[in-house]
């Protein structure tokens, strides 16, 4: 027998080795410069991030939409456009958080290459994720990109609340993983031992009870990683203590890559009925709780926590489409959302990074006036948190309107219906920062510091994108209908 | 061996395993809890040999029961944990959703086993099923390495750069900046102790 490794193996690995790579460079850049530089901007750990991820990106769209490469290492990953468009949604998180961090972490004295190169790996891993087709090599990626977020939570060691945040994360986040490997032993005895998504979808095992087993706990290993309730108790309170950038990160790129590993293991196992009712379940639960709780948050940070379960519970939906088997299509509105929940919510945290630089608040009340003070970032968030709330001319609206569209035309009018209500309701407390933004008088008690450029070039970057896929979104569209048409091929 | 004394193995390690785990979780002592730890580890590893994995038998007992467990013990008694350290965990309302949880899970789970037609197939082989033959080679290091290498090489090589991200995060939350505390005259040097 001998190892052989084909030229597509290699390309498939590409980016997320790049960005392996990336993480070590700066690691080793930064050794014996720990001395009193730690509040120095360190722009050489952002420099060495941003070459290494723009580098993955050209890797990444070479490929393009090259047709789907088949099974790759004996049926660990794949190469496909769906996996390809997942791996650019964090590799572009990532560029956005590295490009953030050197102003963020200088004013923090914790401005070292630990963070930099965890975000590298995590990504990485991340990318690997959103190709992975078997349950090891998915148990694998998340274990990886789940240890290198237990850190970033915890980042601020002297930070006691964060390291509290931290280490409930941990805790519940190795609990939730003893699920996932529970139910992925099930699926591997029910399927006569098969561990690739293929094999399981073309075993027998398929109508076990034990099957169906499996699979719940596999999708209660997830919810805990997406934050859908009754499984999202952690996600305010690690929000809130968090460092506000490890939350953007989390908050995007832990979800876009755990929606997109879900997606694909769902449309190729199914589930059946029971399975559609409970994730239905779980969607209306999260829908309304994380907007109903996300009311009367003054914390920004406890706020996009509790609008990130909701907007969980919209993006379950074209899930319970396809896990129901009424059109595998409907997925395909899943890597828009993810792209628009992306761009929307890295402006958001953008502008929240720059208002808790230095100061460590987030309430709501700290942005009263802040477009008389700071007008380019009230238009930031303003532009943010109305694509959050789906009003039109944004990519919020767009993406809501598709899993609207895919639940109407596949018969799922009451889940509809709640997605819409819990919509209206949501708009409460994203336009409550808008007025306060606009139409108060700043208080004077409480003093921004200058932006640093990094946050001032990703809030602009990301308010563009959002109007802009708002207003053009047919590109988009097509690719994301194209990715879900090519991943069961 | 018979089949007969391979369940009779079987049954004695896994309910070995099954009390010993149940024994790690509810001593109070920590000591007590890892040396369990070591009895549960090493029954799992009489049940990979039983399934003749032998070299991962071996490798279970050396890396898990052995070498891991021995740094287990290092931090507990270096920790010194002492009786009033651990508090109670939560109330009787705490513990009570607890087991309401646990025996749900149960239920579920013993309710999924009994109605399995994969099980059924299985117990329709009778009590005491004849063992399948398996080739000489099987779990020797040999055939464990080459499968690890054809079929696992991509989560093998991902496995080591979940290891790194295990390395920087305990060393980065682990060490103990002189920085924070120190005066002018001493800025630069650098040093780190690393706080177990």
């Amino acid at each position: 027998m001998e190892l052989t490794i084909s030229r597509a193996e290699i390309l498939a690995i590409l980016p997320a080795g790049i960005l392996f790579i990336t993480g070590l460079v700066q690691l080793f850049s930064d050794l014996g410069k720990n001395g009193d530089d730690t509040r120095s901007e360190k722009t050489h750990l952002a420099m060495i991030g941003g070459a290494g991820l723009l580098l993955a990106l050209a890797a990444l769209f070479v490929q393009g939409t090259a047709a789907s490469t088949g099974s790759l290492y004996a049926g660990a990953m794949t190469d496909d456009l769906f996996g390809r468009m997942g791996a650019g949604v964090v590799m572009m998180t990532a560029l956005f958080c590295t490009l953030m961090s050197g102003g963020y972490l200088a004013s923090s004295a914790n401005n070292r290459a630990e963070f930099y190169a965890l975000i590298c790996f995590c990504a990485g891993a991340m990318a690997l994720l959103c190709q992975a087709t078997n349950l090891i090599s998915v148990f694998v990626a998340i274990e990886t990109l789940s240890l290198a977020v237990y850190v970033l939570a915890g980042y601020f060691k002297e930070n006691r609340s964060a390291s509290e945040g931290a280490f409930k994360y941990f805790v519940l986040g190795a609990f939730s993983s003893g699920f996932l490997l529970l139910g992925m032993a099930f699926i591997y005895g029910t399927t006569g031992g098969s561990i690739s998504f293929s094999d399981i979808a073309a075993s027998n095992g398929q109508g076990d009870s034990l099957f169906s087993i499996g699979t719940l706990l596999i999708l209660i290993g997830f919810s805990f990683k997406i934050g859908a309730v009754p499984f999202h108790s952690w996600v305010p309170d690690v929000y809130q203590a968090s460092p506000t950038l490890a939350v953007g990160w989390m908050a995007v790129a832990v979800k876009a890559s755990s929606f997109f590993a879900l997606c694909r293991f769902l449309l190729f196992t199914g589930g059946g009925q029971e399975l559609a009712q409970i994730l239905a379940a779980i969607s209306v639960v999260s829908m309304l709780l994380g907007n109903l709780a996300a009311l009367n948050q003054r914390s920004l940070k406890r706020m996009m926590a509790y609008s990130g379960i909701a907007h969980t519970g919209y993006l379950l939906i074209p899930l319970v489409i396809v896990v129901s088997g009424e059109g595998a299509s409907a997925g395909a509105s899943i890597p828009f959302y993810l792209f628009a929940y992306a761009a929307t919510t890295l402006a958001a945290f953008g502008v929240i990074t720059a208002i808790s630089v230095g100061t460590d608040r987030d309430d709501v009340r700290d942005l009263d006036g802040l477009a008389r003070n700071r007008p380019f970032l009230a238009i930031g968030l303003t532009i943010a948190l109305i694509s959050l709330a789906g009003i039109p001319l944004t990519a919020g609206f767009i993406a809501k309107l598709m899993i609207l569209q895919g639940a109407v035309s596949s018969g799922f009018l009451t889940l509809a219906l709640i997605a819409i209500i819990t919509t209206l309701i949501s708009v409460y407390y994203y336009l409550r920062p808008v007025v306060a933004m606009w139409f108060r008088e700043p208080r004077s008690s409480f003093d921004l510091v200058p932006a640093p450029w990094g946050v001032i070039f990703t809030v602009a970057v990301c308010a563009i994108a959002t109007v802009f896929i708002g207003i053009f979104p047919g590109w988009l569209v097509d690719l994301s209908r194209l990715s879900v048409e090519t991943i069961l091929g | 061996m018979s089949p007969v004394m391979e369940h009779l193995f079987f049954g004695l390690a896994a309910v070995v395993a099954t009390v010993s785990s149940l024994l790690v979780v509810t001593r109070r002592n920590p000591i007590y809890s890892a040396l369990f730890l070591i009895v549960m580890l090493s029954a799992v590893a009489v049940i990979f040999m039983l399934l003749d994995a032998v070299f991962l038998g071996f490798m279970q007992l050396l890396v898990y029961a052995g070498a891991i467990m021995v740094l287990y013990l290092f931090v507990i008694m270096l920790i010194n944990p002492r009786d009033g350290d651990l508090s109670d965990e939560g109330g009787a309302p705490e513990r009570a959703f607890a087991a309401g949880v646990a025996l749900l899970i149960f239920s579920l789970l013993s309710f999924a086993i009994s109605h399995s037609q994969q099980v059924e197939k299985l117990d329709s082989a009778g009590s005491i099923p004849a063992l399948a033959a398996v080739p000489d080679s099987h779990g020797s290091v040999a055939s464990f390495g080459l499968e690890l290498f054809h079929n696992h090489l991509l989560v093998f090589e991902l496995t080591s750069v979940l290891i790194l991200v295990g390395i920087i995060g305990a060393v980065h939350l682990a060490m103990r900046r002189r920085s924070t505390s120190r005066s002018p005259s001493t800025v630069g040097d650098g040093q780190v102790t690393v706080d177990v």
